[in-house]
């Protein structure tokens, strides 16, 4: 699968990608790779692209130019139903907030995804329990978004992810409503879900107090992207 | 099932709204069912009421009479094919029938004047039953040339039962015949023309008058009104040649065009219903959809397909379209029930009273539920509720994930 010009253990890598927005350039010939089993992050100020970025690697929208490859899948070949099957199975989304469906409780908003990946409904529900006991969110389990927490909330959406056990998430400032503590609590959850499961992990933040968790970092000015030391 | 939990839920994240549109639909589906029970009882009373005391479900004359009314256009017995071919339950009554001029004292009326077998029009006809003075036993032979007459004729003319009455009739190419007649009864239909210029005698008192005795018309009532179109086909392939079949809708066009009007006036209601149905629905679908945009956005972004939203929506506009087309069915079959039991009055609506053709109605209805016309209408409003969410589910399926995130 894996094609010229990304290496056989990229997750994810981006190659002379091009994005507009109604003549806004929000990426300019971004090149990088994201190893795969990494715990990545993307670094940039508001309106850097870094949400660009993410939605052209989960597949939700299509590069102007250049290509994304998704371990080694070249988005740009895929069409809606094989997209829709990668954001099924290899592919996980946080996202700031409202990750949840509002009107299932925690446990069915983590079965939905088990559900949707086509498991029965009694395997997704098992599998939906044991990933919350997993993040010790058991006792949540019944209870509605609107009943959670934001660091809750946010934990609810990695278990969502986990669900589907993909084998790269996406995180698009998971931290932006949470304080510190509850911050450094989920980055620290999303490294360990990294090492235990092997599972990539590209999230991008403004928040720099969260970058010690990193294996790898990226740094996202003007549309550019460049790998930056951990 | 989680997906029916999804949906259910959805449904009441807005209760206001979706009760009101609730409420849309399960008024429009229990007036719709009222007014048809209304409207199906009406034309099932006017078409008794017409067909029972006088017409029969179907009529058998020679084409001449059909069309000329000619006086001698007669048939000379009830044809076998007829018998023959008839379902069973039929009941057959020959009739003859003659204008008449009728006399009391300085007072004179035109009439139809039929002659009767009671015996046998007992069975096609329930004017026996609307007798009021007198009887109507009187028609029988044995009791010789007495008459029965409609109530308003009878008053016109000043005449009681036992009174005599001459007539006066004339045949083609014969002289003018004059007979008296003793009031042996009067029948009273409620008014109307019927009631005004009609009268009964012996059927063999009648034919006496005729160039020949003979028959006019044979009328049948049929075990089921609804058969009358097919019986008069399959007559119309068996009867001689010059004799045809007829049904009460062509001896009553203007019976058969209130009927059509009726019918009209449900189906037109109906529609309505369904039309203002359909735009609360597709509001509220509208409405529900553009509401979770971003929810879209996140759904499609974790592999949710297309197809699947598309079923979320529809699953939900049918949830509400069955839940609230069940509480309207009860509600209409609740006010048909009430109104079975004391009828609806539609006197203040249509006046004192109302005619089919040439004979008074009973303008108070009890309604007739039915079940095939509820289910009709109910399978039609929530099929119309499913189709109102169907552009509103196409939109929430094609939203392009990242601008529906983007609405956050």
């Amino acid at each position: 699968m894996t094609s010229q010009g990304a290496t056989a253990t990229a997750a994810l890598s981006f190659e002379a990608v091009e994005k507009a927005y109604g003549g806004v350039r929000a990426l300019r010939a971004a090149t990088f790779e994201v190893p795969a089993g990494s715990m990545a992050m993307l670094i940039g100020p508001s309106g850097s692209g870094k949400s660009t970025l993410l939605h052209l690697a989960a597949g939700l929208d299509r590069a102007d130019a250049g290509r994304v490859r998704v371990f080694g899948a070249d988005l740009a070949t895929l069409d809606a139903r094989a997209l829709v099957a990668l954001r099924r199975r290899e592919v996980g989304l946080i996202f700031q907030f409202n990750n949840l469906l509002p009107t299932l409780r925690l446990v069915e908003n983590v079965e939905y995804t088990a559900l949707i990946r086509g498991d029965a409904p009694r395997v997704a529900r098992a599998r939906a329990l044991a990933v919350l006991e997993e993040l010790n969110m058991s006792a949540a389990a019944r209870r509605f978004p609107g009943q959670l927490s934001g660091g809750e909330r946010q934990r609810g959406a990695i278990a969502r992810c986990l669900a589907a056990a993909p084998r790269i998430v996406l995180a698009d400032e998971p931290s932006a409503h949470l304080d510190g503590e509850n911050a450094q609590q989920l980055f620290a959850l999303l490294g360990r879900i990294s090492r235990e499961h092997g599972t990539t992990i590209l999230a991008a933040t403004h928040d720099l107090r969260v970058l010690a968790h990193a294996t790898a970092r990226f740094e996202i000015r003007d549309g550019h992207v460049h790998r930056s030391e951990p | 099932m989680l997906l029916l939990r999804l949906a259910l839920r959805n449904l009441r994240r807005n209760p206001r709204r979706t009760l009101l549109t609730a409420a849309t639909v399960a008024f429009g589906l229990g007036v719709s069912v009222w007014l048809e029970g209304v409207l199906v009882a009406r034309t099932r009373d006017m078409v008794s009421t017409v067909t029972g005391t006088h017409t029969g479900h179907v009529q058998v004359l020679t084409e001449r009479y059909a069309t000329q009314h000619a006086v001698d256009a007669l048939l000379d017995e009830v044809p076998r094919e007829l018998l023959q071919r008839l379902p069973a339950g039929s009941k057959v009554s020959p009739r003859a029938v003659l204008p008449v001029l009728l006399t009391h004292g300085e007072r004179t009326s035109f009439a139809q004047l039929f002659g009767v077998d009671p015996a046998r029009e007992r069975e096609v006809t329930d004017l026996a039953q609307k007798v009021t003075a007198g009887s109507y036993d009187v028609l029988g032979e044995a009791h010789g040339a007495a008459v029965v007459l409609g109530a308003e004729l009878g008053n016109a003319l000043g005449l009681e039962v036992g009174d005599t009455v001459e007539l006066l009739t004339q045949m083609p190419g014969q002289g003018v015949a004059r007979r008296e007649l003793t009031v042996g009864g009067i029948f009273a239909v409620g008014g109307g023309a019927f009631e005004r210029s009609t009268a009964f005698a012996p059927l063999t008192f009648v034919q006496g008058l005729l160039p020949s005795p003979g028959f006019h018309e044979i009328a049948i009532r049929l075990a089921d009104v609804r058969l009358a179109d097919e019986v008069r086909a399959e007559l119309a392939r068996a009867l001689p040649t010059g004799t045809v079949a007829t049904t009460w809708r062509e001896a009553l066009p203007e019976l058969a065009t209130l009927v059509t009007f009726n019918d009209a006036t449900a189906l037109f209601f109906s529609r309505l219903v369904l039309v203002i149905v359909l735009f609360a629905a597709a509001n509220t679908m509208w409405m529900s959809v553009q509401e979770r945009t971003f929810e879209f956005g996140v759904m499609a972004s974790i592999g949710t397909a297309a197809p699947q939203v598309v079923g979320l929506v529809m699953l939900e506009a049918l949830l509400l379209a069955v839940l609230s087309a069940a509480v309207g069915l009860a509600l209409g079959a609740l006010v048909i029930w009430h109104h079975q039991r004391t009828g609806f009055d539609l006197r203040p609506f249509l006046g004192r009273q109302s005619n089919a053709g040439s004979f008074a109605l009973d303008l108070v209805v009890h309604p007739l539920f039915s079940v095939g016309g509820a289910l009709r209408s109910t399978l039609s409003i929530v099929v119309v509720v499913v189709l109102a969410s169907a552009l509103p589910a196409a939109f929430a399926s094609h939203l392009r994930p990242v601008t529906a995130l983007r609405r956050a």
